[in-house]
């Protein structure tokens, strides 16, 4: 037997950024904001429909109404278009009520919500379900690599969506807590950590080469990488959203030799929106 | 032919425990003899000892085959949940002849993985609490199981877990196939895990969607029959290794098969119940038809999702029917969760192994305690025990809560 492997080219991939949003709020802020209605122009979430549903969604849903109103998604048809929800230990709160009451009372105290409302795929599902997406939808992450890995996935799915779908978009949705809750025996929560939110709303571009000043991500080869704002692959959500409200061309190294390059998302030909509660809450 | 050649995606090393066995030639045995892998199994005393039927795995096997790759003492040292993804994804390594630790520094090869685990966090904190831990107040931000495998394994390409509830393994397995026709890596370990655990038998009972029979646990996975009245959990992990066909035949190694087409979708309707509307489902189907360049006529055998429940083996029927149109009425349809209960995130990527094996031996697996055919679910069925059929090409459906939808075509390499 010859067990000698080769290489060949590199990840051919690359979608354009049509749209950016990032949003946030403390843990303390986020009831009130499931209770909001969640829609703009002719897309809207159902009435009641983020009442189970944990912290994390909840503000990406939010980040993805961002990302809607910012002017190019007004009335495009998203009905075929992918969501893909990269989340960093969602879930949390939920988990531990749901522990201490099985715990206490047995397992008639368990909700049935816990398995669809604080699943990795959750945003991801609620995101298709709520707005009526019938692309691939699935969840990626799970721990601290999250973003790179929504990012990389992104780029993985473009190839087939360009295939069966070639008008459709991906919307990639990045949530985690800027520090993670911390709760008491009883499950109370003892800080008030905020959430994040970030989408990009992708379209797959196969052709080559493509207009480089029009805001895109691609796979490149990490010596190739020209940006001086190099992240790691476990970078927190926090520092990957500063560098692009500060208009930096980022790069997220993913292995030794791969990286994910995100180009600067100032340009004009991209409007973002940043819609931070607390902020809002402190100008008032 | 050979641009075509370098393009197919192949299936060089399989490896899985499970409940059924812990290898291809154990797992093909059961499924060819119709054998249960369920039994009455004890939630744990959080549970107050409630008894469900389930498919269990007693002890999870690390193949001696893996020596080179992860020491026995680290394995016996890890957790449940790590055990299901290490010991599979190493044999795999192991079967397709790779050693990442080694090939990668020798050879420049990428080998990547992509894992299939729906709720990782979930179990983690659940398996601590139930030791009296604490992660689960103050979490930490820990690298995922997908991570800490890919490092004890010297796997030196991306890494990344995905999440599609019950179709996350096959979701694995088609992105799999797009890191190797794109060029981002050499090799791709693919596939998933799961494990029983007492908060998922609590929240699936309590949902109604476990089955509640309580004469006989071999009797209560009963995909497609009239009295069927939900699924029965089972754990386990079962991972793959994709190569280009090229490197493949260049290496010499075994081909189990070829994994020649993938379609995806989403229902967009409920977040837990499965949409009555065939379409969606269908066009992952037909996407994944499309995807092989092959037409209805040409599927052999059809692994269906049917997991038991009443309203999600009617819909898939229906799908199939919709997706299969006229060539529906001569394919061979059987659900395998009848025998291996339902793996949760591992589920598809049993059953595109379970479709290997058909491939393999030309055997299609049985649906057992198929009694009653519901006429809801009328498909071309194969009730309680196997056949013999010539099988080339095969198709695997998985469809999961929040709608994700995914069918893989899956063929003989030949």
């Amino acid at each position: 037997m010859n067990h000698s492997l080769s290489s060949s080219a590199d990840l051919s991939a690359l979608c354009l950024v049509e749209s950016y949003a990032t949003a946030s709020a403390h843990s303390s802020e986020i009831d009130a904001l499931a209770r909001e209605k969640h829609s703009h122009g002719c897309h809207s979430l159902p009435p009641r429909f983020l009442r189970h549903a944990d912290e994390q969604t909840v503000i990406g849903m939010y980040s993805i109404i961002q990302a809607m109103a910012d002017g190019t998604q007004d009335s495009r048809d998203i009905r075929n278009d992918a969501v893909i929800a990269a989340t960093c230990l969602g879930g949390q709160q939920s988990a531990a009520r749901t522990m201490i009451g099985l715990r206490d009372k047995g397992p008639v105290a368990v909700t049935p919500h816990i398995v669809p409302q604080c699943s990795l795929h959750s945003v991801a599902s609620a995101a298709s379900v709520g707005f009526g997406m019938h692309g691939p939808n699935f969840g990626v992450g799970g721990g601290p690599h999250a973003p790179a890995e929504g990012f990389l996935l992104a780029l993985t799915l473009a190839p087939m969506l360009a295939k069966t779908s070639p008008s459709s978009r991906i919307w990639l949705v990045c949530t985690g807590w800027d520090q993670q809750p911390c709760l008491d025996p009883e499950g109370i929560l003892t800080n008030d950590p905020i959430c994040r939110g970030m989408t990009f709303v992708l379209k797959p571009e196969m052709a080559r080469p493509v207009d480089n000043t029009h805001p895109h991500i691609q796979v490149s080869s990490v010596k190739n990488t020209p940006s001086p704002h190099t992240l790691p692959a476990h970078g927190r959500l926090k520092e990957l959203c500063e560098q692009f409200e500060k208009g930096n061309c980022t790069t997220i190294t993913m292995t030794d030799t791969c990286a994910i390059e995100i180009s600067a998302l100032s340009s004009n030909r991209l409007s973002s929106r940043t819609n931070e509660l607390i902020l809002q809450k402190e100008a008032a | 032919m050979g641009s075509e050649q370098s393009s197919r995606i192949v299936i060089t090393g399989v490896g899985a425990s499970t409940p059924l066995g812990h290898s291809f030639s154990e797992i093909g045995d059961a499924l060819q003899a119709g054998r249960s892998g369920i039994d009455w199994y004890d939630a744990g005393t959080f549970n107050r000892l409630q008894r469900h039927a389930a498919a269990n795995v007693q002890k999870v096997l690390l193949p001696t085959e893996t020596d080179s790759l992860i020491p026995t003492e680290q394995f016996e040292k890890s957790s449940r949940i790590e055990q299901f993804m290490i010991g599979p994804a190493a044999h795999a390594l192991a079967d397709a002849g790779i050693n990442p630790k080694v090939d990668s520094l020798e050879q420049k090869k990428r080998v990547g993985i992509i894992a299939g685990i729906g709720a990782e966090q979930l179990k983690d904190w659940e398996s601590d609490f139930l030791e009296s831990g604490h992660d689960v107040f103050e979490a930490s931000c820990q690298p995922s199981l997908v991570h800490r495998v890919a490092h004890m394994l010297g796997v030196n390409g991306p890494a990344t877990t995905v999440a599609a509830a019950c179709a996350s393994s096959g979701y694995a397995l088609a992105l799999g196939k797009t890191w190797l026709t794109t060029g981002l890596v050499d090799a791709c370990v693919v596939g998933g895990c799961d494990v029983l655990s007492p908060t998922a038998l609590a929240a699936f009972h309590n949902l109604r969607a476990l089955s509640r029979r309580d004469d006989d646990p071999q009797k209560a996975s009963r995909p497609f029959d009239r009295n069927r009245d939900g699924f029965v959990m089972g754990e386990g992990g079962v991972f793959f290794v994709l190569e280009r066909q090229r490197a493949a035949e260049d290496r010499q190694c075994k081909i189990y098969g070829e994994l020649a087409g993938v379609g995806m979708s989403s229902d967009a309707s409920h977040m837990v119940t499965p949409c009555s509307d065939p379409v969606q489902a269908s066009r992952a189907i037909t996407e994944a038809l499309a995807d092989a360049n092959l037409s209805p006529a040409n599927v052999d055998y059809i692994n269906a999702h049917a997991a038991g429940t009443p309203v999600g083996d009617a819909a898939e029927a229906g799908a199939i029917r919709n997706a299969f149109g006229n060539a529906a009425a001569d394919i061979f349809v059987s659900s395998t969760k009848s025998m291996s209960g339902h793996l949760i995130s591992a589920a598809a990527a049993f059953e595109a192994l379970a479709c290997l094996i058909a491939i393999e031996r030309n055997m299609i697996p049985p649906t057992i305690n198929l009694d009653d055919p519901d006429e809801n679910c009328f498909l071309r069925h194969v009730p309680h025990q196997s056949i013999s059929s010539p099988v080339h090409v095969t198709a695997s459906n998985s469809f999961g809560f929040g709608g994700s939808n995914l069918c893989l075509v899956l063929k003989s390499a030949a």
